[in-house]
């Protein structure tokens, strides 16, 4: 557990050292960066997550300073209304810094608009998209017209039997990702799921961990042990493989490449490969997190 | 789970596939027994057998005349070129020569050649188990089941898995990492232990460890890789546990169907390092795994084994 917990931490240290990296408005044009709005959300989910756990961490502190200067500058919030598909990332970002920082961001008058405009939830989206985006109005009291969670919930490919030798990686994400808004802790639905379906989901996580630790796709993997976390199932051997997968995987600078590059037989392509922020941000956000859930059940390491 | 299969459409499916498997077995050379004795066609020749045996035994309950017909073809080859056919038999499969005899008799065309053959088998696993103080490696286990069945050999009794012998267990990752020497040995241990699907597996947990577990992700690994034999032979191994998961095996069958190109052949698309428009040799083992696998999905009371018991 030590060395899992040291894991995490040392994926933490990446992160705050390379947060000038998530700063959507640190580029050379004022125009913000889509991709690094979406890296600021993504951090703001991690931080909600760990500040619960590690409320005086300064890494954290400085995330969140991040974060809130963010929200006070006009070029980002307004970028939404020129970027309405963004906006689940925009109110996962307001949700980290109303709960963890009681804060009330000023970007509220431009979700409404957004909102009232009727975009993100009259365009084509996959249905775990949709799923998110109620999650995320609801997890912050903002009123909608989407349809129920059981309604959006069978639309999913969660709430199918796919054949796992077909799943895609694509498909795999819609999978994680629907069980993240379903069966958040922190904000659950669990009777949106019918019982009857629970074993089916858990054994098509397994299987899929099991082929993400063969075929070596890391961030699927820790998006899996999260699932299992939230699903509270424990596939003991499989969570072990795959938790031994990622520390294998690990550099010293606590980064996690999203692919494991040993598997090509040379573990040295890793440790020599220069940082590639946009490829390796997710999965080592993401283990900073799971390292720590995992940590709680006591998984060794 | 077979018999929930049985009532629906995917039973109807892969009553389907299997007839146009069988139907394949007769085109080009494959029916040619004569051709080359050289290589690999008098092998051929009984994976054809055993094949037809397979699929007659589950499509039509008997024995067709195409079998009899065919069995009639072997028996005589061997008969008029007995050194040759024994130097072929050397290099084939035991358990397939053994299985070969046993329909070869169902079908009343009982081959001299080939008992004599089994009977030499068994003589030499006789003496090899006197000899030996080890546990039976499940490869030979399954031959002696075999050719006890054909009254060859008394029953060896039940298969021991010996445990490692030496150092800890690997660790779950290095299990699940298994490469397929090593999954192919743990599907023997499971058709010895459960006698080809013919028993249920004497307390499978703590012997086969985490095997059973793992099963589903190596048989979806396989197909994702093109290992159609490795996977379809993994799918067998699950359906002889107890407790198989419908959603599986589903899994499974519906792979191997969907490698069946439109002549009723089971086979991968081509590798990548080959040449667009070649088509690989077709593979008669391939065919009877599948068919040996599909034929024991769809009917819950066939086994291959159980079928050529005298």
């Amino acid at each position: 557990m030590t060395s899992l917990l040291q894991s995490g931490d040392r994926a933490l240290d990446w992160v705050a050292g390379n947060l000038a990296a998530f700063d959507p408005l640190g580029g050379p044009v004022s125009q913000p960066s889509e991709f690094r709005i979406i890296a600021l959300g993504e951090l703001a989910l991690l931080s909600r997550t760990l500040h619960r756990h590690r409320p005086n961490d300064h890494r954290l502190e400085r995330c969140f300073s991040l974060l809130a200067a963010t929200w006070e500058r006009r070029e980002y919030t307004d970028w939404l209304l020129h970027r309405p598909f963004l906006l689940p990332v925009y109110l996962a970002t307001w949700a980290a810094l109303r709960d963890e920082q009681g804060r009330q961001p000023n970007v509220h008058a431009a979700i409404q608009a957004v909102l009232a405009d009727g975009y993100p939830i009259l365009s084509e989206q996959w249905p775990s998209q949709r799923l998110e985006l109620r999650y995320r109005l609801d997890a912050l009291g903002i009123p909608h017209h989407l349809p129920s969670y059981r309604r959006l919930y069978m639309e999913t490919a969660l709430s199918k039997p796919l054949p796992t030798r077909l799943i895609s990686d694509s498909d795999s994400y819609c999978i994680t990702h629907a069980i993240f808004y379903l069966m958040d802790p922190f904000f659950p639905h669990e009777d949106v799921i019918p019982r009857s379906h629970i074993r089916r989901i858990r054994d098509i996580v397994g299987e899929l961990l099991g082929l993400s630790i063969l075929e070596g796709n890391l961030d699927l993997v820790i998006e899996l042990l999260i699932c299992c976390h939230y699903l509270r199932w424990l596939p003991r051997h499989l969570v072990d493989a795959g938790v031994e997968t990622v520390l294998e995987a690990q550099l010293p600078n606590g980064r996690i490449p999203p692919l494991r590059e040993s598997a090509s037989g040379d573990n040295a392509v890793s440790a020599q490969r220069p940082d590639t922020f946009s490829s390796d941000f997710h999965p080592t956000l993401l283990w900073a997190e799971t390292s720590l859930l995992l940590s709680e059940w006591d998984v060794p390491s | 789970v077979t018999s929930n299969l049985e009532q629906g459409r995917e039973a109807a499916s892969l009553r389907t596939s299997v007839a146009a498997g069988r139907k394949w077995l007769f085109q080009g050379d494959n029916d040619d027994l004569g051709r080359d004795l050289r290589d690999n066609g008098f092998r051929s020749a009984l994976e054809v057998l055993v094949a037809l045996w397979i699929c007659d035994q589950v499509l039509l309950g008997r024995a067709s005349p195409e079998i009899h017909r065919h069995a009639r073809r072997i028996s005589a080859i061997m008969a008029n070129r007995k050194g040759e056919i024994v130097r072929v038999l050397l290099r084939c499969d035991a358990a397939l020569v053994v299985v070969a005899c046993g329909i070869l008799r169902a079908v009343d065309s009982r081959s001299d050649v080939l008992e004599e053959f089994c009977r030499e088998i068994a003589d030499g696993l006789r003496l090899a188990e006197q000899r030996r103080d080890a546990a039976t490696e499940a490869p030979v286990y399954l031959t002696m089941i075999l050719l006890h069945s054909l009254g060859h050999l008394p029953d060896p009794g039940s298969f021991r898995l010996e445990p490692a012998r030496e150092g800890p267990p690997d660790r779950p990752l290095q299990q699940l990492l298994a490469d397929d020497p090593t999954i192919q040995q743990h599907l023997d241990s499971i058709s010895a232990l459960t006698q080809l699907g013919d028993r249920p597996a004497p307390n499978p947990g703590p012997t086969l460890g985490l095997v059973p577990t793992l099963l589903p992700i190596w048989m979806s690994h396989s197909f994702r890789t093109f290992k159609l034999d490795l996977g379809a032979s993994i799918l067998r191994a699950i359906l002889y546990l107890e407790d198989a998961d419908p959603r599986v095996i589903r899994n499974g069958t519906g792979a191997i169907l969907g490698h069946q190109q439109s002549d009723g052949e089971f086979s991968c698309p081509p590798g990548l390092e080959e040449p667009i428009g070649v088509r690989r040799k077709p593979s008669i083992g391939t065919q009877l795994l599948c068919l040996w696998t599909l034929a024991e999905c769809l009917n819950p009371g066939f086994r291959l084994a159980r079928s050529v018991r005298v």
